[in-house]
Parts: structure tokens; sequence; C-alpha cells
């Protein structure tokens, strides 16, 4: 160990109080995941249901690319992810905030309100992981709320895009669903992965970010398949 | 049966992932978070995990796979200003130099303190690693080899 590390002690107690907290998170994660089940099965009848009354109209299913993939339905702010490959699956954490932009672009971050300059933005975001609990992508919507300022929207849509291009290189443009893609590979790493960001006409942005091992076909059939809920 | 070898597992390995938080996290409430969530996983995929045959192992991908992800999510934070040394006050100093590690280590890009704390801390060979931060051992070695100089040159610069 290098000496400068040696002098420094990163011990931590483990104390009772801990170890209860995590056996009560382990009972607490279970017994959701049982909820969790039952409103899945319950969501899955109501859409037999659904598919044999005459009149009721389905979503169509996204086109796969690969021929691995399963459909696994989950919801990021106003879209709807209908494909992820075989074994993929839902952190059931969603995470979401309401950032403040200021008109230079940058965050506000000082716990001021917003000002009438200021636009808003809902951020919602969903891991996705691997059998191993390993990060495999996450899907992130960045909405400008209806309190924006008319003027300069386009140059926020850019601001918000640029956060997930910014350091990118842009290797392909395609359409999908939910508007225009790009994807993107990572400048001046040795090991770059894809992404892809996705502009929507309601002046969204869907960014998909995956860990550098994820082929880039996975990302551009995941993208096909996201589509508005 | 299952409870009782998760328990044991729990008892045995909390320290160690405490510590290994902590390196990663350089805050002690952080580290706490980041451990506690990681056992919670580890709980929750035990009959899995105990098949698998390696559970510190696990333990220890999910952990690191944790923080980069939060670390990721979160816009950046700004490192604070260096304290002033204690000098004279010789009680005081190896807690000085303390944090004064963990102020150089937090200017480190997340992967090469990752890499770091599971080398040195973990005791883990590059494949290792390389598995828990999601790259080669190659660039395991690289972002060691880049961590390691920096921290070096750091603390060279400042006497």
């Amino acid at each position: 160990m290098p000496e400068f590390l040696s002098t420094t002690d990163f011990d931590l107690p483990v104390t009772e109080d801990f170890l209860n907290r995590v056996h009560r998170g382990v009972r607490r994660r279970r017994a959701l995941r049982l909820t969790v089940a039952g409103c899945a099965v319950l969501t899955v009848t109501g859409g037999v249901f659904a598919v044999t009354r005459p009149h009721e109209v389905t979503l169509p299913v996204p086109a796969a690319s690969f021929g691995t993939a399963s459909t696994a339905i989950a919801d990021v702010d106003r879209f709807r992810i209908g494909h992820l490959p075989e074994g993929i699956t839902l952190d059931p954490r969603a995470d979401s905030a309401t950032l403040i932009i200021s008109p230079d672009g940058e965050d506000v971050t000082d716990g001021r309100s917003a000002g009438p300059l200021d636009a808003t933005v809902a951020k919602s975001m969903r891991r996705f992981e691997q059998t191993n609990g390993g990060s495999y992508l996450w899907i992130t919507v960045l909405r400008p709320l209806p309190a924006t300022p008319e003027r300069g929207t386009a140059i926020l849509l850019n601001t918000l895009a640029n956060r997930f291009l910014n350091g990118t290189t842009t290797v392909a443009t395609f359409d999908v669903p939910t508007g225009k893609a790009r994807l993107t590979r990572t400048s001046g790493t040795e090991d770059a992965g894809h992404g892809l960001v996705i502009i929507s006409p309601d002046l969204s942005v869907i960014a998909i970010e995956a860990n550098a091992r994820v082929p880039a076909d996975v990302l551009k059939a995941v993208a096909a398949g996201i589509t508005p809920a | 049966m299952r409870g009782a070898g998760f328990e044991t597992f729990l008892r045995q390995s909390a320290a160690g992932l405490l510590r290994l938080g902590n390196a990663l996290t350089l805050d002690r409430a952080a580290a706490e978070d980041l451990a506690q969530e990681t056992l919670i996983r580890v709980g929750l995929a035990w009959s899995r995990v105990r098949k698998d045959g390696n559970p510190v192992g696990y333990a220890q991908r999910t952990m690191v796979n944790l923080f980069l992800n939060e670390r990721r999510r979160r816009s950046p934070i700004p490192v604070a200003e260096v304290p002033d040394r204690a000098g004279e006050d010789r009680a005081l100093t190896s807690v000085d130099d303390a944090a004064h590690v963990h102020q150089l280590l937090a200017g480190l890009p997340p992967q090469q303190r990752a890499a770091i704390a599971l080398r040195y801390l973990a005791d883990l060979p590059d494949d290792q690693i390389g598995a828990a931060i999601g790259c080669s051992a190659a660039t395991v070695r690289s972002h060691l080899s880049r961590g390691l100089a920096t921290l070096r040159t750091q603390m060279t610069a400042e006497g």
C-alpha cells in the first residue's frame, strides 16, 4: 500500500443499529417486491381482458432488432419503455427531481426559487440492471415544465441535450418513435462506450446511457421500443 | 437456514464493506448508507449469491456499482478548500494527514478512486477490479497508475 494511503484509517464501527437497519431493509424490500409482483399479475390479467374486447386499441409491439429480446414494460416520465434485452431488470426505485436552470444554462443549486427568466425542468430516471446487480443502462428524461419562458426554448433544448452530448461524438442519427435520435460514442477514453440521445417533438430530451460493454445495437433497439405513454 | 447464512455473512463482511464504502465516499454517513444499501441487495439476492460462491466479491461489485451510479447521476460538488494545517500540535497531525489524504482522494475521478480502494483496501487483482467497475484489466492498471501519479504529484507539489 502506498505510504500516504496507509496513514489514513478508513475503518468504521459496525453497530447493532447498522445491522438492524440492513435486516429491516431486506424485509421491507421483500415485501415491496411481493406487492409489485401482485400488481404486475393484475395488470397482465387486465391486459388480457382488454385485448379480447373488440373495440380496444392495443399499443404496437416495438420491433426488436435482435433475436434474444424480450418485452419488459416500465414508464419514465411520459414515455413507455417497451423493449429490454433478456435478463435485464428494472431497478424498482424511480429517481426524479425538478431542476431550475438559469438563463446561462447553469443549474440553480443555492436553494432559491425559480425566477422569471429561469427554466424549470422535470428530470426522471430509471435504472436497469443485470442479474448480478451490476448496472446495465439508465434512461433519463428531461422535460421543460410549462412555466419555462417561451423565449429561449430552443436554447434550453440545446442545453439539455448537450448535458448528454458533451464529450461525445455522434456516430449515427436516425428516427425513432419518440423523435430524432443520435447514437454517440464517448470521446477520448480507452473503453469508449455508446450512448443515445433523443430529442422529442414535445421538447423533452431522452438519454440512454449504458455501461461501456453494452453494444450500440442494443441501445438502438431500446430506443426504438420507447413510445409515448 | 438461509437467514442464518446471511446473518453470518453480514456480521463477517460489514466491517470490510464499511471500510471500502468509506474509502469510496470519504464520508462516514454516506459510507454507512452505501454499505447498508449494498448489504440489503446482497440479502435480497442471497440464495443466488450463495450459490455463486463469492458473496464478498458480489458485495464489492454491487457497492462499486452503486457508488459509480450515484456519482453519474449527481451534479459535480465543489471540493472543499484545504483546511489549515495544525503544524505545531503533534496530536492533531495524524488527523490532519487523514483529512488531507481524504481531500486528495476526493479530487480523483470516481473510477480511479474506486480502483485504488479496491486494490489497496480490498486487495483485489486487476481482473476482479475490472469486473467491479466495468472495464478491462488493462484499463484498471491505467486507472491505478494515473490515480497514484496524481496523488503523488499533488502531495509533492504541496510539499
